[in-house]
């Protein structure tokens, strides 16, 4: 099987550590990874905003970087929503559907074609898990409370299987966290109150970890928690925010 | 004409719902029916054949009992407590809204499990019918549940025996 | 100048306080909603719900037809109505044909879509609006701001103040069994006397010629049973082809709406009362424009449930009135754009798609899929998109662009980041702290790619 990582846009210049983690990982399961996956961006930033002719070219390279790879693993749902849903549209349909059927978010990767649910490895911390919209009612990752859902899927069951780690509970498990693309510069207000919220469920459930399938979701709820300073009376440190990669990472080291 | 842009949009046909049948679990309909009767702020029992439907209201609404208005309901349905009245077992169709207490008889072996069956056995022709659960009530000011709006503060039903 | 969404949202969240207790308020019915629908044939009442609704708007003429005819068959009067302006006419010919001074209506946002109430009262016919939370909107010169609960943006001190001015409650009172009774006594005059009844639908049956209506107050049938008129106003999407989808209906309206199995009054009339009159008024409005786009046609499928008002992040915490249109929320921000899509511009954008509306929605309308599909009609930002678009396709670029931005962003000063043009900053969120060094510069010099 032919693996490759594909490196979200943001993650490649903002957040490189979170493909670092991913790729640590995945080696240290075994699995051999190409990095020559080459496309910069899958096209959900255009898209998503609704300028779909924008997207096409980043969509049509992505798809052709595709092609050589029976597996291509992405530590992010949002994006791997855009492709599973979008790019036989926006591509060459036969390049686009292949991508579309070969592209993993990492927890399903790691659970799916990787057979492993759950990982040997400690991780004495209370974490709060935030899937992610995309992962969620996108890609069916996890159950939805609208659905009757208890939070389940291949993340929730990776974090559950490691020693020491206490899932928090949370008021509102799966409240969209507010980033949602262009929207968090177009209703910079509602987006920032909707992270605020996020961030006051995982606290008041002292939670010490936020981790997510989402380095987007991430980056707006970590911004909005290190603005508001340390959140605890005691002024304890703040809430540490880890995409599901480097938590696993972490925890099988 | 509203039509003829109706007949443009060429809408293609898609076939009608499948009838579902009630998966209703529950082995006792009357009990199912009297608990979700309380539960929307109503109160329902079963009268016994020696029980006359004047002491059971008093019983109900003491002093009141004799502003009560009894109607007579076809059949009741256990899912949402509701009882279905129709209007050509009323002297007035303001009969189920003008009192403050609403008292319906209902046979006790006409239960359905939900509103599937209840809608098969609504009387064809009927000019005007009701499902009626539960006494009136708002929640339009903070959420605050408020029995007796604009019709019935206090709702009964007796199931009556064959 | 209405304000756009954004503006709307940012003045409405400018007081923390009351935009976490209007979120806790609508949080509070979602909850209920999801108690009320765990069920376990719930998924297939909402297959049900979807394939009745796609059926009825398949045979949408057919059943309108079917309707009139049995409906004029049992005595009711059926008018059609192109636009707002004719069923506002309509509504008025019939009440001053018939002397009405006073009308009591019990809620119907088709009503308020045409803009009913102005327009009788610049007729000379007072419209005494009869539903509680619609009476406190009606007092307080404004629209409602929610579909199901118009009054939900009200604390209950604040009713209290306007019954002491309108209904002479005592002066601080507050509490909601006292305001409700008050309401009571204030609307029955009105109800009991009106000369004429107003009311919407939320179905029309085909197979019998009937109208149905909802209520828990019971002020729909105190006023329709006690009227010599009774005008039923209400949109053609309404129409269902069988008492059997009734029966869908029943079940996941109210459970999707407050939480409850059915609503304490469920009327269905095919007849006025002997020595009445009874019309129904069936209203287009934009709907057959609707019907021809397959990309947006679902969206007639709505039974104005509410329950997607309630799950939204964005409508809980930017009140109805932050939308601009007579429907807000999630279902409103795929409607609107249709009838105005210059005006609404903003409304698709007002959402993360995070998809809870589409799953809470019992008749399965793809929301999130309409909000995406208006995007591409009203796309954000053209030449920053066009922009972003080349360089995102060309990798050498991409990583010149970037390497070069992350510099400058590390070189200057954080507070230069700060200014009230940064809308990312600007309510409360530090920027993410930028790299030296991207994922494919690292595995560059670590020699794991060329």
């Amino acid at each position: 099987m032919r693996v490759a990582l594909a490196v979200p846009c943001y993650v490649d210049q903002l957040r490189p550590q979170v493909a670092r983690a991913a790729l640590t990982l995945l080696e240290r399961l075994g699995c051999e990874v190409s990095l020559d996956f080459d496309a910069p961006c899958c096209g959900q930033p255009m898209h998503n905003a609704g300028a779909v002719s924008d997207a096409v070219a980043s969509a049509q390279l992505w798809a052709r970087s595709a092609a050589p790879f029976d597996a291509i693993v992405m530590p992010s749902g949002s994006c791997t929503h855009h492709v599973r849903h979008h790019l036989p549209s926006l591509a060459d349909p036969a390049q686009g559907t292949h991508a579309a059927r070969v592209t993993y978010e990492f927890c399903e990767f790691i659970a799916g074609p990787l057979r492993m649910p759950k990982l040997p490895g400690r991780f004495g911390h209370r974490v709060a898990m935030h899937l992610g919209c995309h992962a969620q009612r996108g890609l069916r990752l996890g159950g939805s409370s609208e659905l009757h859902q208890l939070p389940s899927g291949p993340m929730h069951a990776l974090l559950s299987g490691l020693e020491g780690l206490t899932l928090v509970p949370l008021d509102r498990p799966d409240e969209c966290c507010g980033f949602g693309g262009s929207f968090a510069i177009g209703e910079p207000e509602l987006s920032v109150a909707m992270g605020r919220a996020r961030i006051k469920d995982y606290t008041s459930h002292e939670a010490e970890v936020l981790v997510s399938s989402d380095p987007s979701c991430l980056m707006h709820l970590e911004g909005i928690a290190r603005a508001r300073g340390p959140i605890r009376p005691s002024g304890a440190r703040e809430l540490r925010a880890m995409h599901i990669a480097e938590l696993l990472e972490e925890a099988t080291r | 004409m509203i039509l003829d842009g109706i007949r443009r949009a060429a809408v293609p046909f898609a076939p009608a719902a499948a009838p579902l049948t009630s998966s209703n679990q529950s082995h006792d309909l009357i009990e199912q029916f009297l608990a979700v009767l309380a539960s929307v702020g109503g109160a329902g029992v079963v009268r016994q054949r020696d029980q006359s439907v004047d002491a059971l209201l008093q019983s109900f609404l003491g002093d009141a009992w004799t502003a009560a208005v009894v109607v007579p309901g076809r059949f009741a349905v256990a899912e949402n407590g509701a009882v279905y009245v129709d209007a050509a077992d009323l002297a007035s169709r303001t009969d189920i809204v003008r009192s403050e207490h609403l008292v319906l008889r209902v046979p006790a072996n006409r239960l359905v499990p939900t509103m599937h069956e209840a809608v098969r056995l609504m009387p064809a022709d009927s000019a005007c019918g009701w499902f009626l659960s539960g006494p009136s009530k708002t929640a339009d000011i903070e959420q605050a549940l408020v029995i007796g709006a604009q019709g019935a503060r206090t709702l009964h039903v007796l199931l009556d025996p064959e | 100048m209405t304000p756009t969404h954004p503006e709307a949202a940012k003045k409405f969240l400018a007081d923390p306080g009351r935009s976490d207790w209007h979120d806790q308020a609508l949080w509070f019915i979602r909850a209920k909603r999801d108690r009320a629908t765990d069920l376990p044939e719930w998924e297939a009442l909402r297959d049900a719900g979807a394939a009745m609704k796609a059926h009825a708007m398949s045979r949408l003429g057919e059943l309108l037809e079917e309707f009139e005819r049995r409906a004029a068959a049992s005595g009711i009067t059926v008018h059609w109505a192109r636009d707002a302006a004719e069923h506002n006419h309509v509504v008025r010919d019939i009440l001053t044909a018939a002397g009405v001074k006073r009308v009591a209506k019990s809620k119907s946002m088709l009503t308020e879509e045409c803009g009913l109430n102005p327009f009788l009262a610049a007729a000379g016919i007072e419209v005494v609006d009869t539903d509680l939370g619609e009476r406190i909107v009606q007092l307080a010169g404004e629209p409602p701001s929610h579909i199901v609960l118009p009054a939900i943006h009200w604390k209950k001190e604040e009713v209290g103040a306007l019954f002491h001015v309108h209904m002479g409650t005592p002066e601080g009172e507050s509490s909601p069994d006292a305001l409700a009774a008050a309401g009571r006594d204030h609307l029955r005059d009105a109800l009991l006397h009106a000369d004429a009844a107003i009311t919407g639908a939320n179905a029309l049956i085909a197979a019998t010629g009937g109208v149905v209506v909802c209520t828990n107050e019971g002020n729909a049938d105190l006023g329709m049973h006690s009227a010599p008129v009774h005008i039923v106003c209400v949109g053609i999407e309404k129409i269902l082809a069988s008492l059997d989808d009734l029966g869908v209906l029943l079940r996941i309206l109210a459970r999707s709406a407050t939480g409850q199995p059915i609503t304490a009054y469920t009327t269905h009339v095919t007849a006025p009362r002997p020595g009445t009159a009874m019309h129904v008024v069936l209203v287009d409005n934009g709907r057959t424009q609707r019907l021809a786009s397959p990309e947006f046609r679902s969206a007639l499928h709505c039974i104005r449930c509410g329950a997607c008002l309630n799950t939204c992040p964005i409508y809980r915490r930017s009140g109805g009135h932050s939308y601009g249109y007579v429907i807000p929320g999630p279902i409103g921000a795929i409607l609107a754009p249709s009838v105005d899509l210059e005006a609404h511009r903003a409304l698709p954008f007002a959402s993360t798609l995070c998809g809870s509306c589409g799953d809470v929605c019992p008749v399965r309308i793809d929301i999130p899929a309409q909000l995406l599909a208006w995007r591409a009609r009203v796309p954000a930002k053209p030449a920053l998109f066009a922009r972003l678009g080349r360089l995102l396709a060309d990798r050498t670029r991409f990583e010149r662009v970037g390497r070069w931005a992350r510099r400058v962003v590390r070189l200057v000063p954080t507070q230069w980041f700060g200014g009230r043009w940064n809308a990312w900053t600007r309510p409360g969120r530090a920027l993410p702290v930028v790299p030296a060094e991207s994922f494919r510069d690292w595995a560059r010099r670590t020699g794991r790619r060329k």
